[in-house]
């Protein structure tokens, strides 16, 4: 027996919603979706008129739902916003490339301009390179990273007043509970904003904060919107993953969960006592950091240097590695020094030899050898490395003694860190898909 | 029992009483046996109370007589509400009564039994049932919700497995828990998800019971309003919050808000539909959903 649409509008109902519970017909949950999106932007005030948004694209269905409905809105309720596209190729082969094209398939479809960067071009390193030096653990963090990183300075290129991201309900209740599982209060404070950014960084925005992912895709499909729809091949691993499985278990017993999981993160606070990371600008890249030398940095110096855990934990162990790795650079060099000068030189019971001639130089190839065998693996592979050399021209990490009185008062993992879920984006610093 | 009878120059200088609560799950009535027993054991007075009894001769009424908020008998809200719902709405109800018989018998603390282990699960629940400002004094080691008593969890720092080692070392004879959730409950799930996460990482459990430690809730300093049922302080927040976004989504799907009102209705927004009964009036969010869900079923 058919069930008539709870609004009353006559039809009958094609589908059951599942954030309601209520049985609607298509049109009217066309309608209801798209004007609850209306109602988050308005009392959320997330845009102002003639406002420049980049839409934070990757072809997934979450972008290209968001995409869809700004469009819409912006012309049903005259926003007076002008919308662009913002992607980023993080460089995995086989998910990256495909989805691209996607995105393209909505800049034609929706008329938008189309700005695309890519990690090569930004850092000089593919994911695919990144996994391929560091191994299928931690990856998420990097492309996490890279990638908020990515889009702010898209976003500066393009010059818009902010990104618009398409992070839906089931993200964000996933990202509280992670957070109080890893217990990162600092990120449990602010990843139910609606609108993050500080000053002198370009705000990111939510507008799916209260959308329910089962009804982006159902929207999508009832739309016939295109959208690529593959898990990124990097993300199995990710912690995320334990939080996610937590809330489709929770969301079977009980589906409005996601909602008062929300209500919860928005409603609670941290403790007056509670230190937090204070935000400053990192000193190298000049973007919004917690530390002095902010993840991004501290990555690619990893990456450069053969140091795949440097980031990966407490920045007082990436202090340590690159300590050591520093020291180890540095006894290298003295020996390289000294063999030089014993190639050069005749050495007599420890004495300079007067006569000017090189004839024990064959005898120090056992001393060559000798230095060469401590040499780590890492060290063989980074001789012939150009990059090394450009960026240890330009970066150096400079000690300091405050970071001493930190480094015993650390109990919690770098603001920055991150993890990357390949479908739905992450944390609030990452695309949804 | 062990620290007030020792002799020591520090003596523990408490006078217990001891209190079980009877009724709240249908197979609790052969525990209560087993508890007069220890009772016995140990030769202290223990009073068993039914929790049936409260709900019917509304022991502890509210204190605001303007609202009409009617208990229903235990034996409907077992019957027609979802289990999650039951879990907390009784546990709300449960730590009433510790309150009026606390007052009853003079005492103003209350100590538990909770363990690490149960208050990092009760943890999650809280933020899964939207209680998420209300952590502070469920979790914590005071709650200090009633002025007058105060509730106390001095097993905070130990965990289930510790707890265990001990009753075996001691040879105690626990009494099993009568407690135990339905299975197919948000906390059943959350209760099974952390012994799981805690095998595979040692350290969930601290972890999330540090982080409970770091969390407060919402500068409540100009608030006196009290949810009638978890006594925990309520305000509305200024900004915009999901149970805006759900009031709006009913608003939307039931056909009250249309193309032709929408306008009016986003002006006048906040409406007078009432998803959450008497919400910040005398209800907490999640105790309006309750009370909505109760008042709806039964």
């Amino acid at each position: 027996m058919p069930i008539p649409c709870k609004t009353g509008c006559g039809k009958n109902a094609m589908l059951k919603r599942p954030k309601t519970g209520d049985a609607l017909c298509k049109e009217c949950f066309f309608w209801a979706f798209e004007t609850e999106i209306h109602f988050t932007i308005t009392k959320g005030e997330l845009f102002k008129r003639g406002d420049y948004v980049a839409v934070a694209a990757s072809g997934g269905k979450d972008s290209t739902v968001l995409a869809h409905v700004l469009k819409t809105l912006n012309q049903r309720y005259d926003y007076g916003l002008k919308l662009m596209l913002l992607s980023i190729d993080e460089g995995i082969t086989g998910y990256r490339d495909d989805s691209l094209e996607t995105v393209k398939r909505n800049r034609d479809d929706y008329e938008m301009m189309l700005k695309i960067l890519s990690y090569k071009d930004l850092y000089g390193w593919t994911m695919d390179e990144i996994v391929e030096q560091i191994g299928r653990k931690n990856n998420c963090t990097f492309c996490g990273v890279f990638r908020r990183q990515a889009l702010d300075r898209g976003a500066a290129m393009l010059n818009v007043k902010c990104i618009a991201t398409g992070h839906n309900a089931d993200d964000i209740a996933e990202t509280v509970l992670m957070n109080i599982l890893r217990g990162d209060i600092a990120r449990l404070k602010r990843c139910t904003a609606i609108t993050t950014g500080s000053e002198g960084t370009i705000p990111r925005v939510k507008p799916l904060k209260y959308t329910y992912e089962k009804e982006i895709v159902m929207y999508a499909h009832y739309k016939q919107l295109v959208y690529f729809s593959t898990e990124c091949v990097f993300a199995p691993n990710a912690y995320r993953g334990h939080a996610r499985a937590l809330l489709k278990d929770l969301e079977k017993v009980r589906p409005s969960c996601i909602m008062d999981i929300i209500y919860s993160g928005e409603t609670l606070a941290v403790k007056e006592e509670v230190s937090l990371p204070t935000l400053r600008v990192c000193s190298r890249c000049k973007f919004v950091s917690s530390q002095e030398v902010c993840k991004a940095c501290v990555l690619l110096e990893g990456l450069n240097k053969g140091l795949p855990k440097l980031g990966i934990g407490k920045s007082s162990k990436a202090k340590k590695m690159l300590e050591q790795y520093q020291t180890e650079q540095k006894l290298k060099e003295i020996d390289e020094l000294n063999n030089e000068f014993k190639k050069k030189n005749c050495l007599s019971q420890g004495k300079l030899c007067k006569s000017g001639c090189n004839k024990n130089k064959a005898s120090y190839k056992n001393i060559d050898n000798e230095c060469t065998s401590t040499e780590n693996n890492s060290n063989d592979e980074l001789s012939g490395n150009p990059k090394l050399n450009i960026l240890l021209k330009e970066y150096s990490l400079k000690d300091s003694n405050k970071d001493d009185e930190k480094e015993s008062n650390e109990t919690e993992d770098v603001i920055e860190e991150n993890t990357c879920a390949g479908t739905h984006g992450g944390d609030c610093f990452s695309i949804a898909f | 029992m062990s620290s007030i009878s020792l002799d020591t120059h520090k003596k523990l200088r408490i006078s217990p009483v001891f209190l079980y609560l009877t009724g709240i799950s249908s197979s609790q009535e052969s525990f209560s046996a087993a508890i007069i027993e220890q009772a016995q054991k140990y030769n202290v007075t223990i009073n068993i109370l039914d929790i049936s009894n409260y709900l019917k001769n509304d022991i502890s009424s509210p204190s605001n007589n303007n609202y009409d908020l009617k208990m229903p008998d235990i034996s409907k809200i077992r019957s027609n509400v979802s289990a999650s719902t039951q879990v907390d709405f009784v546990s709300q109800i449960t730590q009433n009564l510790w309150y009026h018989f606390a007052k009853e018998f003079g005492c103003n603390l209350i100590f538990t039994a909770e363990t690490n282990t149960s208050l990092s699960t009760k943890l999650l629940s809280n933020i899964v049932l939207g209680r998420g400002s209300q952590i502070e004094n469920d979790i914590g080691f005071a709650d200090q919700r009633n002025s007058s008593i105060q509730i106390f969890r001095p097993m905070r720092e130990i965990t289930d497995e510790e707890l265990d080692l001990y009753v075996k070392v001691k040879k105690l004879i626990p009494v099993p828990n009568s407690n135990k959730n339905d299975n197919n409950t948000l906390q059943s799930v959350l209760s099974n998800f952390v012994a799981d996460l805690q095998n595979h990482s040692p350290t969930t459990i601290s972890t999330i019971c540090k982080t409970a430690d770091k969390i407060g809730s919402k500068s409540l300093h100009n608030c006196n309003k009290k949810c009638e049922l978890c006594l925990n302080l309520i305000n509305r927040p200024n900004k915009l919050v999901a149970t805006d976004a759900i009031t709006f989504s009913k608003m939307v799907s039931s056909g009250v808000c249309s193309t032709n009102t929408l306008a009016k209705v986003l002006d006048n927004y906040p409406s007078n539909v009432s998803v959450f009964p008497n919400i910040y009036e005398t209800l907490c969010y999640t105790c309006s959903k309750n009370y909505n869900e109760l008042d709806t079923n039964t």
